[in-house]
């Protein structure tokens, strides 16, 4: 019997992506206990949200998840479209789509980058951030913007979009399905990741529904949810997809799930692709965001984000600042099941499992 | 959805207002147990816990979801300042009580463990009630 030993990890550990701590006790390696410690990027959204008008706080809600702008500031843009009851064009909704899969493309290839430098393969993060950065200048060209985009409005997007862009993206995806081929070629067989990933940090699927877990997590245990099909909204009721879906639950499973999203998003792009460049409606709704008042109502809007289930609840009591906002995000309950996926397992996989759950502090403090 | 008629000829006090939504008066653990137990509703998940100051009560609307059906269902329930824990059933909601009791101050009873999670130990009082007043006048809420 050794001392039991009582480590911190974190706050300030290269391999969180944010800021936590985890309160560890080992005995030897073996990992015994474990406390996620939250609330360092704590920013009080929620708390801001009751003193600023709608469109004022239309910016801040890309910082929710700063790796999925598109993601919140759909949700927030759609639960006030619905409060206000208006209809967006279609071409608006198709924009919206695309920039959303782009984003979950960027997402994954970032999650795919420090994943393997987490595992200490240090190559694959140059060349998916070589990928990644042809996004981030796509999304620059048409927002002005890098990572904090304030693009999606009320009722329509802030630029249209035209048949160079396009162009642009197109040439892009086709570029793309050949990297991630290239990805694939040195991760999926490689030994020293298939030994640190394969049947470590099992999450069945009773632990999905018990402990809230959505999105890519999700659907490596074999629960093929994803509410892009389950609940359509934008275009994607118009759009055909396969879920991808496996039944491994452990790291690698979840490796193979995201892998396979961006295959996915490619061809959901592409359907876009397709759409907007025979189409011709305008981008915008006739409203004044300036003096936007919301009627009386309530309204969560459920959004797939590349990190799970992101849902928007807005409570309005008919004045000009919204009354509740509510955030609920993917990450934040991926770090609650830490716990059951460690304990017992033996010190150096803590980081190759966590990283594989894919969280983003500042979407889990808000 | 239709059978929620099941729900109030077991449980009198169930209101049921919209087709997604229900309040619950008293029992809201066996009214949950038996959305999460009966097959015809089979909630097993229960994606959040929103709570909001209504001034003279605080309101939760605990956010259910069926990985089975695809159905959501949202059940409200009233607090005065405290409520029943419902981690037995869901434990996702510990993360969710604790957010709670930290930013509304609701105390649920029976969580053993509830503490803030997003503030600090020594923060005083719990921001988002619509009464908070912070006096440091950096925050941006003051004005």
């Amino acid at each position: 019997m050794t001392d039991i030993m009582k480590i911190n990890v974190g706050p300030q550990h290269p391999s969180t992506h944010g800021v936590l701590r985890l309160i560890t006790e080992l005995d030897g390696e073996k990992i015994i206990s474990i406390k996620p410690e939250i609330g360092y990027l704590h920013r009080g959204l929620e708390k801001l949200a009751e003193s600023k008008t709608y469109l004022q706080y239309l910016p801040l809600v890309d910082r929710v998840d700063y790796l999925g702008g598109f993601f919140t500031s759909y949700a927030f843009c759609n639960a006030v479209e619905h409060l206000l009851n208006i209809q967006t064009t279609k071409r608006t909704e198709y924009i919206r789509t695309l920039c959303m899969e782009l984003n979950r493309i960027a997402s994954h290839l970032l999650w795919l980058g420090t994943y393997m430098l987490d595992l200490g393969a240090s190559s694959p993060i140059f060349y998916t951030f070589r990928e990644r950065e042809s996004i981030l200048a796509l999304f620059e060209e048409l927002t002005g913007q890098r990572m904090m985009y304030n693009y999606f409005t009320f009722g329509g997007v802030r630029f249209d979009v035209d048949n160079n862009w396009l162009d642009k993206v197109n040439d892009f995806l086709n570029i793309l399905p050949k990297a991630i081929g290239n990805y694939e070629k040195i991760i999926t067989n490689n030994a020293i990741f298939i030994d640190r990933t394969k049947n470590k940090g099992i999450l069945t699927k009773s632990f999905c529904s018990k402990y809230a877990i959505t999105g890519p997590n999700m659907r490596a245990s074999g629960l093929e949810i994803d509410f892009r099909q389950k609940m359509p909204y934008s275009a994607y009721n118009e759009l055909g997809f396969v879920v991808s879906v496996n039944n491994l639950s452990d790291s690698y499973g979840r490796y193979l799930v995201r892998i396979q999203e961006m295959r996915t998003s490619i061809d959901l792009i592409k359907q876009c692709i397709m759409f907007l460049k025979q189409n011709k409606d305008n981008v915008s709704c006739n409203i004044n965001p300036i003096k936007l008042k919301i009627p009386q109502g309530e309204y969560t809007s459920y959004v797939e984000s590349s990190r799970g289930l992101l849902c928007c609840y807005i409570q309005s009591d008919g004045s000009e600042k919204p009354y509740r906002v509510k955030w609920r995000t993917g990450s934040f309950y991926a770090v609650q099941v830490l716990p059951e996926l460690v304990i017992g397992q033996n010190y150096n996989d803590l980081i190759a499992i966590f990283g594989s759950l894919d969280v983003i502090l500042p979407e889990v403090d808000r | 959805m239709n059978n929620l008629n099941i729900l109030q000829e077991k449980f009198n006090s169930v209101q049921i207002t919209d087709s997604n939504k229900i309040i619950v008066h008293d029992n809201l653990v066996s009214v949950l147990e038996f959305l999460k137990n009966t097959s015809e509703f089979d909630f097993d998940m229960l994606t959040t816990i929103i709570a909001t100051d209504k001034i003279e009560r605080i309101e939760l609307i605990y956010q259910l979801y069926s990985t089975g059906n695809n159905n959501t269902l949202n059940v409200y329930y009233y607090a005065p300042g405290a409520a029943p824990t419902v981690i037995g059933l869901y434990k996702s909601a510990y993360f969710d009580e604790c957010e709670i009791y930290d930013l509304l101050g609701v105390k649920f009873e029976g969580n053993k463990e509830l503490k803030r999670l997003l503030l600090p130990d020594s923060w005083i009082g719990h921001p988002l009630l619509k009464n908070y007043t912070n006096n440091d006048e950096r925050l941006a809420w003051n004005d």
